[in-house]
């Protein structure tokens, strides 16, 4: 049960205290849902899904619509409502996990089977990547992809198959990373961010110093300079830089070892877990988030193009906190229905 | 569940592990095999060195009047790609500035990243065009040299430019003290050149506080002296003048005006000829004022005395060229003495007396007396004058030199010379900076009278002083009467050398009148100096009156007490 307090807002840095209450809010919000997920009927869950699944996906579409949804940094993401904005993105993918989920526990043995087994679960996710997209949010797409993967993967898919897909996904992402200027621009600046120190190489840069100066025990909290405008979306995808920074090496290992534990812990209650559905929801939460986990802070650091997806529990941002403890409860809620014995074996 | 699910499930978990040790490798890379380079970058992008202000330290007169300080005031600047209004703020910002709105433009939309729109305005100006908050427009707080009193002694303290640097007059010669050390302060800014709120300071360099200067000069005399010398302009018509007033006893210099002068505030309207302390600067034939030293080297050498008697004459022939007299002079008999040659300046007297000296004797009186030499007084631009080696004087030069033609002095050379005879023949340095003081008092420098020379005996000085107190009584300068006080003065009319040739000018004169009182117990010199008068030229009726007002108007106010008590 450490994982419920690893979403760790002290670790949260804004520059005003307006994101802080604002998040402090989103905490008290969100730790409701968490619960609420603990102890409902899954069942129940299992009966709404597909609603879940097709009102997260009107959302999406609605967001494509123009003059409703709200435009940020040239991509259209978000819903505005009157206290806050709304990232249907991140319902979107809660509700495709649980969808997922559903479709491979029900085929069971068919797994193996491509037509009659996997291909409803695949064009599932098609969908919703391709809507994503359109936002267009390679990043999210790309982490929807890979989540799906390892849930067709868990759920025991031919090897052949899952062989086939990561083949075709990998030349999906390179031909549509060239056919955008802006992503084109993104991956020229990961490859050399200081050939072009303020251009296209500057998030980059600018993020690798904000690390790189933190050196072995940071600068202390609440320290970070690069915050001050060098870091671009400090407050959210960026803010593992600032922690890399103000808590230096120690810092980062911690943060990366709580990740990383909450990814063995999770799967660990995966494997234990009830039945083939409720292992399916869990392994795929816990690979959503730690791949979420993973991509951030591998663009932080540098080993990835920049791509906005945010740190969950810790970067600022209503929806990801809540949707992301709302999986969490119900990870939890798997975890208690797991037979001790079993889980002793 | 089956068995494969749980190795699948493991593997994931493998996967990620190994996920995560590259990005734990990748921070240990980062954050310690290349901390440094890191950390070097970081510091550079974001640290600026700030240079830390040294106020300029004041300048006072020698009752503590403040002549010059330091205020704070605002430059506004303006970041053009800033800049989004328009019309409105460029009109109300050469409104406000009185600045042609054709200017202001150029400025808010210049192409550079950085414009000065005005520096250094009063902060309530300042605060009209913030409140508007026009984008683009910043304040910086500025230092900004003052001169409460405006134009008095401008020519004495000079002025700074924009950087607060000392660029004429006291001010520049004093630079170095007045300055002050420049500090430097290390701190870190943000894309925009913001600083940063949990900015790490450091100071490099304190900034040392640049130290107060006392002078001499004394406002009041100052004031007298430049408002007399004004009227004697403006009656006259003159082309300008020069007033020096000094205690002849120690060489201090109680007031040094030269006019027309100028604002060192705003100087620049001012035209450059008015920015040098002209009383050092402006070279002249001093004309008869010299030949109080000619009698004086006379009696030195012993070749006159009060016995001696000159032959009265119309013209004199000296090495070839004519001497005539200046005016006509009833004849009074075949020959006068030497103090009557003073009295009523004759030039035919003095250059007998020159002949009787020889080149080499006048020569080298002249240059006791500091002629052809820096007084070193201490302000920049000054003169040396012109003095030939006798040995390249010209034949006619040993008559010409008696009265004061064929040499140029500056007024202070003059004064400081014609002093040593108030002061037993000593000759005195001029001072115009009496003490050094930096805040802390770590460094005090007091300056103390110094004699730089004594080119004539005390018996002589009285005997040159008794004949100029009887020029006064019953010469040309009876307009240096002072009731109460005797007077020792001399009156000079010369004829305006040509520049660039030859020769005189046709009707330009510079009339001047010099002297010292009261003869007892000499307090106070005066020099008078009027270039180019027009209507009258002759020094008593000129420089006479000026000289009189001046010299009592300030023996009144150093209550000075007259000889007859």
């Amino acid at each position: 049960m450490v994982f419920s307090a690893s979403p760790s807002v002290s670790l949260r840095v804004g520059d005003a205290y307006y994101y802080f209450k604002r998040q402090i809010l989103y905490l008290l919000l969100s730790l409701t849902a968490m619960y609420l997920a603990y102890k409902m009927d899954l069942n129940v869950l299992k009966k709404w899904t597909p609603a879940l699944f097709i009102l997260s996906f009107g959302l999406l579409l609605l967001v494509l619509v123009p003059g409703i949804g709200k435009k940020v940094g040239g991509a259209v993401r978000w819903l505005d409502f009157f206290l806050f904005s709304f990232q249907p993105s991140e319902l979107a993918k809660l509700s495709l996990i649980l969808m997922l989920a559903l479709t491979l526990a029900n085929i069971k043995e068919r797994i193996l089977l491509f037509t009659r087994g996997i291909l409803p679960a695949l064009l599932l996710t098609l969908l919703v990547i391709g809507t994503v997209m359109l936002e267009p949010d390679l990043g999210t797409a790309a982490v929807i992809m890979a989540v799906s993967f390892v849930m067709l993967f868990v759920a025991g898919a031919n090897q052949l198959y899952l062989g086939g897909m990561a083949l075709l996904g990998l030349i999906a992402v390179i031909v549509l990373s060239f056919t955008s200027s802006y992503r084109l621009r993104r991956i020229m600046g990961y490859i050399n961010p200081w050939k072009d120190p303020y251009n296209v190489g500057f998030h980059v840069i600018q993020s690798l110093l904000a690390v790189g100066s933190g050196g072995l025990f940071g600068l202390g909290l609440g320290a970070s300079k690069q915050k001050f405008y060098y870091l671009p979306q400090q407050y959210t995808d960026f803010i593992f830089a600032v922690l890399c920074e103000e808590t230096g090496l120690i810092g980062a290992l911690v943060v990366l070892f709580l990740f990383f534990m909450f990814i063995v812990r999770g799967l660990g209650i995966a494997r234990f877990a009830k039945d083939r559905y409720q292992a399916l929801v869990a392994a795929g939460i816990i690979t959503w988030i730690g791949m979420q986990a993973l991509v951030n802070i591998f663009v932080v650091l540098g080993l990835l193009p920049t791509t906005g997806i945010p740190l969950p529990f810790v970067s600022y941002g209503g929806t990801s906190l809540l949707i992301s403890l709302f999986a969490v409860g119900l990870v939890l809620n798997v975890s208690s229905k797991v037979n001790p014995v079993r889980s002793r074996e | 569940m089956n068995k494969v699910m749980r190795n699948r499930m493991v593997m994931v978990v493998i996967m990620f592990a190994v996920c995560f040790l590259i990005a734990a490798g990748r921070l240990f890379e980062l954050q310690i095999v290349h901390f440094g380079f890191y950390r070097d970058r970081v510091e550079d992008q974001r640290q600026r060195v700030i240079t830390l202000a040294s106020p300029r330290g004041d300048i006072y007169d020698r009752n503590g009047e403040l002549l010059a300080t330091t205020v704070d005031s605002y430059s506004l600047f303006v970041i053009p790609r800033e800049v989004a209004s328009g019309e409105v703020a460029v009109n109300f910002i050469s409104n406000q500035l009185d600045l042609k709105k054709k200017e202001v433009q150029a400025r808010l939309f210049s192409n550079k990243s950085f414009v000065w729109l005005k520096r250094k305005i009063d902060d309530k100006t300042a605060k009209i065009i913030l409140d508007q908050n026009f984008k683009g427009i910043h304040a910086l707080k500025e230092k900004k040299r003052i001169y409460p009193k405006g134009h008095l002694a401008s020519t004495v303290l000079g002025f700074v430019g924009m950087d607060n640097q000392g660029l004429a007059g006291i001010e520049l010669s004093y630079d170095q003290y007045l300055r002050g050390e420049e500090g430097q302060l290390l701190t870190e800014r943000d894309p925009l050149g913001r600083e940063i709120v949990v900015a790490s300071k450091k100071v490099l360099a304190k900034p040392s506080y640049g130290m107060n200067l006392k002078l001499t000069l004394d406002a009041t005399i100052q004031y007298i002296a430049e408002s007399e010398l004004e009227k004697a302009i403006q009656k006259y018509s003159a082309k300008s003048g020069t007033i020096i007033v000094m205690n002849p006893q120690n060489g201090e210099i109680l007031a040094m005006a030269t006019k027309p002068d100028f604002d060192p505030q705003n100087y620049s309207e001012y035209p450059q000829n008015t920015w040098k302390t002209g009383a050092v600067s402006n070279v002249y034939e001093p004309g008869s004022t010299f030949k109080v030293i000619t009698v004086a080297a006379g009696l030195k050498e012993g070749v006159i005395d009060d016995k001696t008697r000159l032959r009265f004459l119309e013209k004199i022939l000296v090495g070839g060229k004519v001497i005539e007299n200046a005016h006509e002079i009833d004849k009074f008999g075949q020959y006068i003495t030497v103090s009557e040659m003073l009295q009523e300046s004759v030039n035919t007297g003095s250059a007998q007396i020159g002949l009787l000296l020889g080149e080499k004797r006048f020569y080298e009186t002249i240059d006791a007396f500091g002629f052809g030499k820096y007084t070193e007084v201490g302000l920049p631009g000054e003169s040396r004058g012109i003095l030939r080696h006798y040995k390249r004087w010209y034949k006619p030069d040993i008559g010409m030199i008696t009265f004061g033609q064929g040499i140029a002095v500056t007024p202070l050379q003059l004064s400081a010379a014609v002093s040593a005879l108030a002061t037993e023949g000593k000759l005195m340095r001029p001072q115009i900076v009496s003490e050094i003081e930096s805040l802390d008092g770590k460094f005090l420098k007091d300056f103390y009278p110094e004699v730089v020379g004594r080119p004539v005996s005390a018996q002589v000085a009285k005997q040159v002083t008794e004949m100029m107190e009887n020029v006064v009584i019953n010469g040309t300068g009876k307009q240096a009467q002072i009731k109460g006080f005797k007077v020792a003065a001399k009156t000079g009319t010369s004829q305006k050398a040509a520049t660039g040739r030859v020769g005189y000018l046709k009707d330009r004169y510079i009339s001047s009148f010099i002297g010292f009182a009261p003869v007892s117990q000499p307090a106070l010199f005066v020099l008078v100096m009027i270039d180019d008068p027009r209507g009258a030229y002759w020094g008593g009726t000129v420089a006479g009156p000026v000289f009189h007002n001046v010299m009592e108007k300030t023996l009144r106010y150093l209550n000075i007490p007259p000889d007859d008590v």
